[in-house]
């Protein structure tokens, strides 16, 4: 019993050495109803940013909220965009949009993962959670959480990219 | 066990050699570990135990490469966190695969998968932590898109139950035709077409289960039950509408009380939205849908598909402490919702702007007429096997309702209001098996005060009002945010009805990074833990917790 579970364990943190990835590649729609693959997900060789959210987070709107206020600041300094990917479950995808559109959300591309998909390729547990992925397609930054304010980090992480 | 720790192990060493003489390979992953240390507390009911430590500990590692994928999950559940259904107690690794793309276009599963088919109304398997479901097949899955716009999948497995697997093999198809993709036109005008139809079986065999009616009369159990479903969805600027429809063959289970009649659900939805203003309406009819891969299976496990609450989700604890899920016999539900931004320097709108949220939600007992058959030369005399119900008829009762309206607003730079308020009807003896209608009034204010630059302040303050159950609750939030890693936040939720009880909390989180520390000391009344509208009762704990998140 010892045995094995020293060994299950070790298989686990044998392999799981520290690289800094690409995006996985999952076909989602965007709240459009377009068709996006994730991993074609890009800024024209800038840095973006990808922040997990579900209509029903209170953080995660917090966050969302908090950065569309300084958005059109941090565009015009550093270019960043960010991509919006909702958890929502499928059968209340029809509430994702009028929650972006109500907050006036300035994010252009608002993606759906009903079912998790890439959420759960990208090792994701929690929301809210955001990623960094610089101008060459790695995620260079991942942040767990949020604290208000937070998002001044954030930007933080874009310039030092840049 | 072994088997799977040697086919893990094949796996990595495959992977890590190819990883040696390819630079493209990805390793990914994460580890969970919410723990607690149990103290006795008479007075709020805490379930005794003999363990110092309990503990959900979960380790993922995921390994992606140009043509291979593959990956593992340990789990340790030995001395779980209390609330759990019996069975969830365990440890292994109960959940591994291989993902392969053998041509362009293609992509092969072997092992656990997690797959939904349209909105999830005949088969999703997902797994959601907070409710310990982990419902995934053991099989293959092959997804394949033929032409641009068309994605048809095939998949067949049996389900995960824990630590083990259920007997049943459920097998099912999905297409799905992006018409959008070969309409130029409708592409060009902004709009999005898409139409989907799907299948799942499963074999049961009938030996697994024997139900005797009468000591002479034994059920004849279906050994296969079949299920279709076919959507339709159209985007067009900011309209999105979506209808669904679905159907199961007789499935007598000890869900519905081993009846021989159909399941159906049927769902319209439909939003409006531009830029500070929003509109859904949506309404869902489901019967006799419950759908698991065991027959005579209750609780929360062995699902195939999936119908969460059409309610609202509601996050504020008062607001969220009679939730709702959905009704496994059937049910009419309705909801609307309409949000409304009013512009900065208006009257109503002020030098920030005002943001107003009113959603209404309904649901319904659907009507039954019970179809009877009477057996002769028994003490039982009369067998209900159907029932009838005619499509848009209503039965007598109410199972839940909730209207509230929400505001937020900024009152300065730094100072940020939200107000709430709900009305609430709850069927607790629909939904909980006794206790009445409750009727509740709740009201929430929550403000947000930025002190500095590194500072914030968030605070919470909530009463539920009601004549029934354990009559009012007060509750009361503070939290303090210490930028970059700090939070502080101090919670007590006050019976000032009936027990006159507290219940309260103190939590220490750090964050850096990708990793997320969370201390505490409290204790948590028992309830119900809802996440995505379905939900597990917790029973009232008290003691120390730890948890802590990373992600690689």
């Amino acid at each position: 019993m010892k045995k094995k579970f020293f060994i299950s364990v070790t298989a686990l943190f044998a392999i799981a050495v520290q690289t800094m990835a690409q995006l996985p590649s999952v076909t989602l729609k965007d709240i459009n109803g377009k068709t996006v693959c994730t991993d074609t997900l890009s800024n024209n060789g800038k840095p973006f940013i990808i922040s997990f959210f579900a209509t029903w987070c209170k953080p995660c709107n917090r966050e969302l909220t908090a950065i569309s206020e300084v958005y059109n600041e941090w565009q015009e300094e550093t270019g960043v965009k960010l991509i919006a990917v909702s958890i929502d479950q499928a059968q209340n995808i029809n509430k994702v949009k009028p929650l972006v559109d109500q907050h006036e959300w300035p994010y252009e591309t608002v993606l759906l993962d009903p079912n998790s998909e890439l959420k759960r390729q990208l090792g994701i547990q929690m929301i809210p959670y955001v990623l960094i992925v610089d101008g060459q397609g790695k995620i260079v930054y991942k942040h767990n959480g949020y604290t208000e304010g937070a998002e001044e980090e954030l930007i933080e992480k874009v310039r030092e990219l840049l | 066990m072994n088997r799977i720790l040697i086919i893990i192990f094949i796996l990595v060493t495959a992977i890590q050699a190819q990883a040696q003489t390819d630079k493209n390979i990805v390793v990914t992953g994460s580890i969970q570990s919410d723990n607690l240390i149990p103290q006795d507390d008479e007075a709020i009911g805490t379930e005794s135990t003999d363990d110092a430590v309990l503990s959900n500990t979960y380790i993922e590692v995921a390994l992606q490469s140009k043509y291979v994928d593959a990956g593992a999950r340990f789990e340790y559940l030995e001395h779980p966190l209390p609330g759990y259904e019996k069975d969830f107690k365990g440890w292994g690794v109960p959940y591994f695969y291989a993902k392969g793309r053998p041509i362009k276009n293609m992509e092969i599963t072997a092992g656990h998968f997690y797959e939904q088919f349209g909105s999830g109304f005949i088969l999703r398997t997902y797994e959601e932590r907070a409710l310990g479901i982990d419902n995934s097949l053991l099989g293959a899955r092959i997804i394949y898109k033929p032409i641009e716009g068309i994605q048809i999948k095939a998949i067949s497995g049996k389900q995960r139950r824990y630590w083990n697997n259920n007997h049943s093999l459920v097998s099912g198809g999905d297409i799905e035709l992006n018409i959008d993709q070969w309409i130029k036109p409708l592409q060009e005008g902004n709009t999005y077409f898409t139409l989907g139809a799907s299948f799942v079986n499963k074999h049961e065999k009938v030996s697994d289960d024997e139900i005797f009616v009468t000591p002479t009369y034994k059920l004849n159990l279906p050994e296969y039950v079949n299920a279709w479903d076919i959507r339709a969805n159209l985007s067009h600027g900011g309209l999105n509408i979506l209808a669904e429809y679905a159907q199961k063959t007789q499935d007598p289970s000890f869900d519905n009380g081993y009846i021989y009649r159909k399941g159906y659900v049927a769902m319209l939805s439909t939003s409006y939205s531009k830029r500070g203003l929003s509109l859904l309406l949506q309404a869902k009819r489901s019967d006799n849908m419950a759908f698991r891969s065991r027959r005579s299976m209750n609780g929360t496990s062995s699902f195939i598909n999936h119908l969460p609450a059409f309610t609202m989700d509601h996050t504020y604890s008062l607001a969220a402490f009679y939730p709702y899920a959905t009704h496994p016999e059937g049910e009419w539900a309705y909801q609307a919702e309409l949000g409304y931004s009013f512009k900065k320097n208006t009257t109503l709108g002020g030098k920030y702007g005002t943001s107003v949220k009113l959603n209404y939600s309904h649901v319904h007992a659907i009507q039954r007429a019970p179809h009877t058959l009477t057996i002769p030369s028994s003490n039982l005399s009369t067998l209900q096997l159907d029932y009838g119900s005619s499509f848009w008829r209503w039965g007598d009762q109410t199972y839940y309702q909730d209207f509230n309206i929400q505001i937020e607003k900024r009152l300065s730079k730094d100072f940020k209001l939200n107000l709430m308020y709900m009305n609430q009807l709850y069927n607790q003896t629909v939904i909980e098996g006794e206790g009445g209608m409750i009727h509740a009034d709740i009201f929430i204010a929550e403000g947000k005060y930025k002190i500095n630059k590194k500072l914030t302040l968030r605070s919470e303050l909530q009463y539920l009002s009601t004549k029934q159950d354990d009559g009012d609750w007060a509750a009361a939030l503070i939290e303090l945010s210490f930028l970059p890693h700090w939070m502080f936040s101090l919670y007590d939720e006050w019976n000032c009805g009936v027990t006159d009880l507290h219940y309260y909390q103190g939590l220490v989180t750090y964050n850096i990074g990708s990793h997320r520390i969370q201390a505490g000391y409290g204790r948590t009344s028992a309830g119900y833990n809802c996440t995505g509208g379905v939900c597990r009762y917790v029973p009232a704990q008290k003691g120390f917790t730890l948890s802590y998140n990373y992600n690689f």
